[in-house]
């Protein structure tokens, strides 16, 4: 299975090949059997390089302990659910993975593209097939996951070798969100191959009007959906297994994933701009571009060892092919760019300063100066080191100063935005609009305050949290009275009535809402504490209102681990409130394997009780219990739910406008049934309102 | 009729308003049962410092007090250290000032504000600002070019096609959707 898994990837580099240069050549001669004879060949790209992943797939669940990736990751007593994970757990696999989610979604745009946009759609696979060819350069020649084991015999001739069990997956990654975290984060990052794929192909076709964005939209929100998922599930797995009390470290691999977001719902928003105005052309492709560079930034970051990291890959050289091919990529857009830059000019003007335009331009802003931030924190050390020889750290401190005025900022703009008209806003409208959410904020500032809030980022970020909600209920609650005074439905029926004709406007509050909710729990941290003892059985602590008492603790033998188990009560008020049950995993395969931390939590929407069993003390051979009070912490995680509703509401089509009979009797209208049928009445057809 | 419309406009508003001010309530009830507990002076100078740098014992690189690996001998040396200097009342300056002696500047969690290390601070201050004289300026431009097209796209009132209506309402339709 290892050979067929390697020969079909080997055909699927072939097949990108032709797909690439057979593309180039049908947009140059413009013929139709080439055309789709390249395209054809794009669709066999992905058929080979599923099969090929499949493969893999195949031989960790046969346990097939020839080929050294899957000894690498992979061993009898691993779990099948752990088996899938295994998949990504190192840098050949992982590299696989990548090319697996690309070729999903490569797969779907050419097939959904197949009988439009002829003009466009060769270009795009084009661009495709160039990025698949890069990640299966990678595949096939320098990271390739079928590598048998050999041993050098007599004339250094190699002989196969079979191991009996292999190393089995590192304690960190066996956990149900390792198996669902690195693939919502992965198709984040490829998923933005498409708008890239596509804004490159519009550019280089010099592709009239707005098309390529609204084809765009939705597989950009995918992407967007997909990797706000991964980040939140790789904060919320940080939080559960790392066992540190946060669940944000600035770490440079969660930075590489954070940044790609920001220049992505920059481009969610400016490119409204483009739709409807015909405006920021060039602000938008070029958006496009530093997203996709980003990504494959992100890629390098984590993988080349350049910057340290918990979460790398083993440093290897595959680090200079990714800077060959970020290289190559910045060229390719720069040559495009300027050859076709006369194509980007806006058609549009600027009414008025206070509009709807202005306040995405200073979203844009805030969000490109955010991602500014995060890059040349993380980035900083190593150019220090270079030019200074002065080894420097940039840590969440650094982070956690720049960064959260900017996110205060940012807020402020998510209420700001949508209470802007298009073209202009008059100051009548500004007072009838902010007057509200305006006295909201001011009054939870001053009830926070007095009731002693007083630390200056929690107490703004509250009073936002508090300002931004007031003015995404105004826009439900007006949109939802026009529609209950027209229906007479309830007016909660009327508000998703309103989300259901206009889901991309009203999913987008959703997702304001959201991340409302998540800057909610961030308000929390400055509050968080924690205490840590060695303890005997018997022995309390205390942590705020609660007491800890760790009764026993005993040793659970699993399939593929030992697990050292804490039994805590927590008291509250000498009430027992429930048991915790903190553990450390011994995996029984590898000895030198830290063990692995299972956190246990007693998690409210006022505060997480989270409990570590951190190890044996060396000085008093006592366990040690760390245990941590973080404040509104599950806001965040809900918070997040709500964000990804969100972008689902957003990618429902609109609801159709539909033809009804109102009842009219003469001039006046009724609205109560039974009169209406007791009196004659003439039919009227009346649109109900309609977006698309 | 129209009474009890404001009536029931007014019920709704104080209900809203009961239910903001519960909100920020339940919130800032949170902060203030918590309020009151002091960081200790060591926890917020090792808030300062990372673990595993320049050691081989621990490579974690965590804020030095949040490093959660025990029996990490770096971390529990240089938490020993600290507590002791605190105790003698050492100032945080000299505190730090020795902790870089024993580990380089890489023991700090953030960058000195001093020399080339100024680039990392002042960078994304320079870009908010850089950023914001360039959103400025092009609005200033489209707004000067939006003035200067108002009068052609003004026009003479009379004689609108209706086709022409009809794209126009369709553009207004378009821009006002979002």
């Amino acid at each position: 299975m290892d050979l067929f898994g390697a020969f079909a990837l080997l055909l699927a580099f072939i097949c990108a090949v032709y797909a690439f240069v057979g593309g180039i050549f049908a947009i140059w001669t413009r013929h139709p059997l080439l055309i789709k004879s390249a395209r054809q060949s794009g669709i066999a790209t992905c058929i080979l390089i599923f099969i090929g992943t499949f493969s893999l797939e195949y031989l960790f669940f046969s346990d097939d302990f020839s080929v050294a990736y899957v000894v690498a990751h992979s061993n009898r007593d691993l779990a099948p659910f752990y088996k899938i994970a295994a998949l990504w757990a190192g840098q050949e696999g992982s590299l696989l993975f990548w090319s697996f989610l690309l070729s999903i979604y490569v797969f779907s745009a050419l097939m959904a593209y197949r009988n439009k946009n002829g003009e466009l759609m060769p270009y795009v696979g084009v661009v495709l097939a160039g990025v698949q060819i890069f990640f299966l350069t990678l595949n096939n020649f320098v990271a390739s996951p079928f590598r048998t084991l050999a041993v050098a015999g007599a004339g250094g001739v190699l002989h196969p070798v079979v191991r009996a069990d292999g190393n089995g997956l590192t304690a960190l990654l066996q956990y149900p969100e390792m198996v669902i975290h690195p693939p919502n984060l992965y198709s984040g990052y490829t998923g933005f191959t498409i708008p890239f794929a596509f804004a490159l192909g519009a550019l280089l076709a010099r592709y009239p009007g707005e098309k390529w964005i609204h084809l765009t939209r939705k597989w950009t929100m995918i992407a967007w959906g997909f990797q706000s998922a991964g980040i939140l599930l790789g904060a919320h797995w940080a939080y559960a297994v790392l066992g540190w009390g946060g669940y944000w470290a600035w770490d440079p691999v969660e930075n590489a994933s954070l940044l790609p977001w920001l220049t992505g719902t920059a481009f969610l928003h400016s490119v409204m701009m483009q739709e409807k105005r015909g405006m920021m052309k060039v602000w938008n492709v070029w958006l496009v571009f530093i997203t996709f560079l980003l990504c494959i930034t992100g890629t390098f970051l984590t993988r080349s060892g350049v910057v340290a990291s918990v979460h790398a890959f083993a440093q290897s050289s595959i680090g200079n092919w990714f800077l060959g091919f970020i290289a190559v990529i910045l060229l390719t857009c720069l040559v495009a760019y300027f050859k076709n830059r006369d194509y980007l000019q806006s058609e549009n003007q600027l009414d008025a300063m206070v509009s709807r335009e202005s306040s995405f331009l200073f979203n844009n802003l805030i969000l490109l100066v955010s991602c500014v931030a995060v890059l040349s924190g993380t980035l900083f050390p190593v150019f220090s080191e270079w030019l200074s020889g002065n080894r420097i750290s940039v840590g969440a401190p650094f982070f956690n100063k720049v960064n959260i005025p900017i996110g205060l900022l940012l807020l402020f703009l998510t209420g700001v935005g949508p209470l802007l008209a298009w073209r202009k806003t008059s100051l009548e409208s500004l007072k009838r609009n902010f007057a509200g959410p305006l006295a909201a904020g001011a009054v939870g500032c001053v009830v926070a305050f007095t009731l002693g809030y007083r630390q200056f980022y929690s107490l703004v970020c509250l009073t936002l949290c508090v300002f931004v909600a007031g003015t995404i209920t105004l826009e439900f609650y007006r949109g939802a009275k026009v529609i209950r005074a027209r229906s007479g439905a309830s007016f909660v029926a009327s508000a998703v009535d309103l989300t259901m004709r206009n889901t991309r406007r009203y999913g987008g509050y959703i997702v304001h809402m959201g991340m409302v909710l998540i800057f909610v729990g961030f308000a929390g941290v400055a509050f968080n504490r924690d205490i840590q003892k060695d303890m005997q059985p018997g022995s309390t602590m205390q942590i705020g209102p609660y007491t800890l008492r760790l009764q026993s603790m005993d040793s659970r033998p699993e399939k593929n681990y030992t697990a050292e188990r804490m039994n805590v009560e927590v008291l509250r008020n000498n009430k027992q409130l429930m048991m915790l049950y903190p553990e450390r995993r011994h995996f029984n395969v590898n000895a030198n394997e830290p063990a692995g931390t299972m956190v246990a939590i007693y998690s409210t929407l006022k505060e997480d009780l989270y409990v570590v069993y951190a190890g044996e003390s060396p000085e008093t051979n006592l366990p040690v219990i760390h245990a941590y009070l973080n404040p509104l912490v599950k806001w965040i995680w809900f918070g997040g739910a709500v964000v990804v509703f969100g972008t689902l509401v957003a990618l429902l089509p609109n609801r159709k406008s539909v033809l009804v009979l109102a009842a009219v009797a003469g001039t006046v209208p009724q609205s109560i049934a039974g009169q209406a049928l007791a009196q004659p009445f003439t039919p009227r057809p009346a649109m109900r309102e309609g977006h698309d | 009729m129209i009474k009890d419309a404001v009536t029931k406009k007014r019920q709704l508003q104080a209900i809203s308003w009961v239910l903001l001010a519960a909100s920020v309530a339940l919130a800032a009830g949170t902060a203030a049962t918590l309020r009151g507990q002091q960081t200790d002076r060591a926890k917020e100078i090792g808030g300062k410092l990372l673990c595993g740098i320049g050691t081989p014992l621990c490579d974690c690189k965590q804020i030095l007090t949040q490093c959660n690996h025990v029996g990490c001998r770096n971390s529990s040396g240089m938490l020993k250290t600290l507590d002791q200097s605190v105790a003698r009342g050492d100032s945080e300056a000299t505190i730090l000032q020795n902790f870089i002696a024993e580990f380089g500047t890489a023991v700090l969690s953030e960058p000195p504000k001093s020399g080339l290390n100024l680039v990392a601070w002042y960078l994304p201050g320079a870009a908010l600002f850089a950023g914001l004289l360039l959103v400025i300026l092009v609005i200033s431009r489209w707004l000067r070019r939006g003035a200067a097209a108002i009068p052609s796209a003004a026009g003479p009132t009379q004689g609108v096609s209706p086709d022409l209506l009809a794209r126009a309402r369709a553009q207004a339709s378009r821009e006002t959707q979002d």
